[in-house]
């Protein structure tokens, strides 16, 4: 015998149960959830597409001005600009042939690297502890 | 008619269809934002935890196997989240199991006659609130949502003697706090 559908009392606190309204979803409820699983859905490289495209064109702006900061230049600094890019390539040439020159340089590199991994990884974890980390999540 | 559109949309979902999600979500989310809203008490904490269940239901939707229905399976990975959580919940929930055993409350189920049934119906929504959560959670799962016994066993992760005994109880206190009300009703008049 099922001990719990018993008298009117239980009848009628079943009823009020039942009647009880259900509150409304907030806006926007699943857009932000489903949004996220229609980016997990895409490829890799498609998610980063955007930080691929900014990141090159920061490359490319880089080195566009770079040859382009002789042009610009007055004449009188021409000859500095001669005398400093063959001092950097006499320290270059000289460095290539000795161990700290060799070392350091690729030190700095996997520093550098190394750095901008916990970076990431660091930002993301703080995303994630945070309330507003699906907005954020999602423009990673 | 709507079972086998789910089934399909399941399988649609499983395959990747991601628009076959959404349709699930749109089926699904007020039952469990509800159902969260009752575990936490907390709009915002239970859209989160709906939202949150709804990602892992999409990332282990390959795993549903079918065996139970996916209304309970998506209700059980919210409890779980929610137990996760909010380990109260979890003490909460194991304090009736171990109660099980005790004595059944006896509550006396007399009322006057003449007692405004809209007026009844509003208090005991009212006072549903003061419920402890596992209360509200398994009261709601049995009449609202409308789960078998097993089902919410399954959902709440309790055997099907706790939930007998929570639902007991549950509805224990509030005729309890129904026929205290409707005595100071009398005191009063």
């Amino acid at each position: 015998m099922d001990r719990i559908n018993e008298g009117p009392l239980d009848h009628m606190i079943e009823d009020a149960i039942r009647c009880e309204p259900l509150a409304e979803l907030p806006l926007d409820f699943s857009r932000l959830f489903l949004e996220q699983v229609k980016i997990e859905e895409k490829p890799k490289f498609q998610v980063l597409s955007w930080v691929d495209l900014v990141s090159s064109m920061i490359i490319a702006i880089t080195i566009g001005i770079a040859f382009l900061i002789p042009t610009f230049l007055p004449e009188q600094f021409s000859p500095l600009m001669q005398w400093s890019l063959q001092w950097a390539e006499y320290w270059l040439t000289k460095a290539l042939f000795s161990l700290p020159g060799i070392i350091l340089p690729i030190g700095a590199v996997v520093f550098m690297i190394g750095l901008m991994v916990f970076g990431f990884k660091g930002i993301q974890m703080f995303l994630k502890r945070t309330k507003f980390r699906r907005d954020m999540l999602l423009l990673f | 008619m709507e079972f086998i559109e789910e089934t399909t949309l399941i399988k649609r979902a499983i395959t990747g269809d991601t628009y076959a999600f959404a349709e699930l979500v749109t089926m699904h989310q007020l039952f469990l934002y509800n159902l969260a809203l009752r575990a936490v008490s907390h709009s915002q904490e239970a859209q989160d935890v709906t939202q949150e269940t709804f990602i892992r239901a999409w990332k282990g939707l390959k795993n549903f196997r079918g065996e139970s229905g996916f209304r309970t399976w998506l209700y059980r990975i919210l409890m779980n989240l929610c137990y996760d959580r909010y380990p109260r919940l979890q003490r909460e929930k194991n304090t009736i199991s171990l109660e099980e055993d005790e004595e059944e409350i006896p509550v006396e189920s007399y009322l006057e006659q003449g007692s405004e049934q809209v007026e009844l119906s509003q208090f005991i929504q009212q006072e549903l609130r003061n419920l402890p959560e596992i209360y509200r959670l398994v009261l709601s799962l049995r009449f609202k949502q409308e789960l078998s016994y097993q089902e919410i066993s399954e959902v709440m992760d309790m055997p099907i003697g706790t939930v007998k005994t929570t639902i007991f109880r549950a509805k224990a206190q509030l005729k309890e706090r129904l026929l205290l009300n409707q005595e100071v009703h009398t005191w009063i008049a």
